[in-house]
């Protein structure tokens, strides 16, 4: 059995979002804002250290049963079912071991927010975007407590 | 109490048909084996035996039909308590966004009906004397106060296919899935112009044909409004629509920063669920 280290829920400052979204309604400029559910409410982080996966999961006004989506062998997605939202990443750490030369590190933040990057370029147009955005100003919020986990 | 004003009455009504209905059709299918002449001493019995032997191709597929569409509105339409439920929910976040606002104490003095909430259910089909009923339809199901709550509340038409012909903030929230806030509508009454009512038309999202109608019939115009999404099991089942006679707004950080939207919004997924 693996040592899994998990963080508490740290819970996020929305008034730290910009949930603006600037539209055309009709021809005409009109500012809107995300839903409410599209906005992550809480963070953490859990480090499964045999397995070398590190997992960062969000938390939503609601739940639901979510489906696992790999990306690469690196990268794991976990989405809503039904929303699409995303409700983990979960990404192997191997490369970010130490002993590794310095040139050939990537940072646990690189990794984070690349994922993040492929699942805005790559998702279809009804997939919740709002709410990937969203996750990124999550992370960038709480990058020095999650990334840093170890 | 849209839906409860009616839903309870007929709720009642539903149940008494399912109480009769179900055992009549059980009746009316046992006696099509009986013999009448075995109920020679009790006329009365023999005379229904035979008619209902002779009726039974009538009798007891009405009875199905009417017996499983009871049901099957009863399903439909929901609860009447849960109903309450969600009203007296509505009820509470009301106050919490207006009446113990306290950025502006004068909002508490306002009447009760001058800031409300409705709850609009998206329906593919409107049933109901209207235009292009299969375009799809915001209706609203639940509103709180006691007053403003006839059917002259207005539906609004969705167009899932070209979002931006949705009609309402209803309609654009829903469409949109995203929160569109309203503010500053001019005020509309007899001497308003014609800029005043395109201005009212395009923020509103409307026509112009809209706002004559409403006039015509001296209905209240709102000043500003804020549409939320609503969803039941992750999807998106319909909208709220907080609306107020001032003009001044209502911000998405108000309504949604209070502790009030996050116990509401668990709790009318699951209410609505039902």
């Amino acid at each position: 059995m693996g040592r899994i280290h998990t963080t508490e829920w740290m819970k996020i400052d929305l008034s730290s979002f910009d949930t603006r979204r600037k539209t055309m309604i009709r021809g005409n400029p009109v500012e809107l804002c995300v839903s409410p559910y599209d906005i992550p409410q809480a963070v953490r982080a859990i480090i499964d250290i045999s397995e070398k996966y590190l997992t960062i999961e969000f938390k939503y006004l609601t739940e639901e049963n979510t489906i696992e989506r790999k990306e690469s062998d690196s990268i794991t997605y976990i989405l809503g079912v039904r929303s699409s939202r995303l409700y983990g990443i979960k990404f192997n750490i191997e490369e970010l071991t130490e002993g590794k030369p310095l040139k050939h590190k990537i940072t646990r933040r690189d990794v984070a927010f690349g994922a993040i990057n492929v699942l805005l370029r790559e998702s279809p147009q009804e997939a919740p975007k709002d709410n990937y955005e969203l996750v990124m100003d999550a992370l960038r919020a709480k990058e020095s407590e999650l990334l840093a986990t170890a | 109490m849209i839906r409860t004003f009616w839903l309870g009455r007929t709720e009642k009504a539903f149940e008494i048909i399912q109480i009769i209905g179900t055992p009549l059709l059980l009746i009316s299918g046992a006696m099509l084996k009986a013999t009448p002449s075995d109920f020679e001493k009790w006329g009365f019995i023999k005379h229904l035996v035979e008619l209902n032997q002779q009726n039974a191709f009538i009798i007891i597929p009405l009875l199905t039909i009417v017996v499983g569409t009871v049901s099957f509105l009863k399903k439909r339409l929901g609860n009447a308590n849960n109903w309450n439920t969600i009203t007296y929910l509505l009820e509470k976040y009301k106050k919490a966004i207006f009446e113990n606002n306290q950025d502006n104490k004068d909002i508490a003095n306002d009447p009760e009906h001058h800031h409300r909430i409705t709850l609009y259910k998206f329906a593919r089909w409107r049933w109901g004397i209207c235009l292009y009923p299969w375009q799809g339809w915001m209706i609203p199901v639940a509103r709180t106060g006691h007053t403003t709550h006839s059917f002259r509340i207005p539906r609004f038409r969705v167009f899932p296919s070209d979002p931006d012909k949705a009609e309402g903030v209803a309609g654009q929230t829903y469409v949109r899935r995203r929160t569109v806030p309203v503010e500053n509508l001019p005020e509309i009454n007899e001497q308003s112009s014609d800029i005043d009512i395109e201005n009212y038309a395009v923020k509103g999202f409307v026509n112009k044909q809209w706002i004559e109608k409403r006039k015509k019939k001296n209905n209240c115009f709102i000043r500003s409004m804020i549409g939320i999404p609503v969803e039941v099991k992750n999807k998106t089942w319909g909208v709220m629509v907080i609306d107020s006679r001032r003009p001044e707004g209502i911000s998405n950080e108000s309504v949604l920063a209070t502790a009030q939207f996050t116990t509401m919004a668990e709790v009318l997924g699951k209410l609505l669920e039902n």
